[in-house]
């Protein structure tokens, strides 16, 4: 048996101690870029796949394969990540006091960044059934498959307005201070 | 069987080599990485030719010691000899794995030392590669320690396994899963997550309320 969700609830709880250790002021911008990229991939990734796959796909077949369209999703998300973390980094202005609620706070901030980091590669893992190999899809726990069920990309889908909303809230509150 | 403590440590051990990681930054933890995979090779490839040099250091260790080295200089071969022979190999029969949780513990420590040299600013990417040496290190010391099958914890390309099945993590996960499911979750994601968007929104607002400005 599969034990990725055990996995993903580690990596979710080490975002939550990066969180404290980094602050939730720079945190909170990570949350935005997560926000945005789950946003675009939402929006656009199929229609960017579906062109790169009509394009290209005759010279290079192994673009309509299950391995390619997951690992665009996860490598897009990941490299917005890594900008947002390591690059070009959207902190929101103003510090963090020092206390307990600001540790408290930067957990949060920390585990909302890893349910959407961790939860997004997860769910595009799952969809294109774990083409990488590390997992065998058919073989995972109930409360892996009832997880899945609430990870960002499957509850924002239906609605992506509310998510654009919450990108806009976040932007506005990132030049608040 | 494996209990869930062991899962528990491995967990405990990858989150303290995570934060280290994420302190240190991302090319001390690469140097780190480097030696302990070429360790970690080493151990699971030679281990027997490791304990052999490691017990071959212990005996050489003592007989000095011992003044084996001042026989050797009068010539009392047979002293020495008589004094070599007296010194049992430490790392035989179940104590083998010590020695390979040695030779890794020590090299975990130079590696880290080793990458004291090198000025690296605070990373996440730091944090997932000491996630990855915590990983390594357990990998080969817990199943000296817990009796632990190594095929519990593979290594991609240098040992092979079938992953950590945990007994009572199955048994409490198919407990879970029997469980109704919990309304707050199936709350928050009413409506195409406009509950939980609105909790964020929230969140956000009254962290941002509580920051100070920025001193010019």
């Amino acid at each position: 048996m599969s034990q990725i969700e055990y996995f993903w609830i580690i990596i979710v709880l080490l975002f939550g101690v990066v969180g404290i250790v980094r602050t939730y002021s720079r945190e909170l911008g990570v949350t935005t870029m997560c926000v945005a990229a789950l946003l675009l991939l939402l929006q656009f990734g199929d229609k960017i796949l579906m062109v790169l796959q009509d394009h290209f796909a005759d010279d290079f077949p192994w673009l309509i394969s299950p391995r390619f369209a997951a690992g665009f999703y996860v490598v897009v998300f990941l490299i917005v990540v890594f900008i947002s973390y390591q690059g070009i980094t959207l902190v929101f202005k103003g510090s963090a006091p020092k206390g307990a609620v600001s540790h408290l706070l930067g957990l949060i901030v920390g585990l909302l960044n890893g349910y959407f980091i961790a939860g997004t590669v997860w769910f595009y893992l799952h969809r294109y059934d774990y083409p990488l190999g590390l997992v065998d899809g058919s073989d995972l726990s109930d409360v892996a498959q009832r997880i899945i069920q609430y990870l960002p990309p499957r509850i924002f889908e239906p609605q992506l307005g509310y998510l654009l909303g919450l990108l806009l809230v976040l932007l506005i509150l990132s030049v608040w201070r | 069987m494996i209990t869930v403590y062991i899962v528990i440590l491995l967990a405990l051990i990858m989150a303290i080599f995570g934060i280290i990681g994420y302190q240190r930054g991302i090319w001390p933890e690469v140097v780190s990485l480097v030696v302990l995979l070429a360790s970690f090779t080493v151990v699971e490839k030679s281990p027997q030719r490791l304990i052999d040099y490691m017990n071959g250091l212990f005996i050489g260790m003592m007989l000095v010691l011992k003044s084996g080295l001042n026989d050797l200089n009068a010539g009392d071969l047979e002293s020495a000899a008589h004094k070599l022979k007296a010194v049992e190999p430490p790392f035989v029969g179940g104590q083998k794995g010590f020695a390979l949780a040695v030779v890794m513990v020590v090299m975990a420590i130079i590696g880290y030392v080793l990458g004291r040299w090198i000025k690296s600013k605070k990373s996440v990417f730091g944090a997932a590669l000491g996630i990855l040496n915590g990983y390594i290190l357990s990998a080969a010391f817990l199943p000296w320690l817990s009796g632990l099958s190594g095929s519990d914890l593979p290594v991609p390309l240098i040992r092979e396994g079938e992953g950590l099945v945990t007994e009572t993590g199955r048994q409490a996960g198919e407990a879970a899963a029997k469980l109704t499911l919990p309304t707050v979750l199936e709350w928050l994601s009413l409506e195409g997550g406009l509950p939980l968007v609105l909790l964020i929104a929230l969140l956000a607002i009254f962290a941002v309320w509580r920051m100070r400005p920025k001193k010019a």
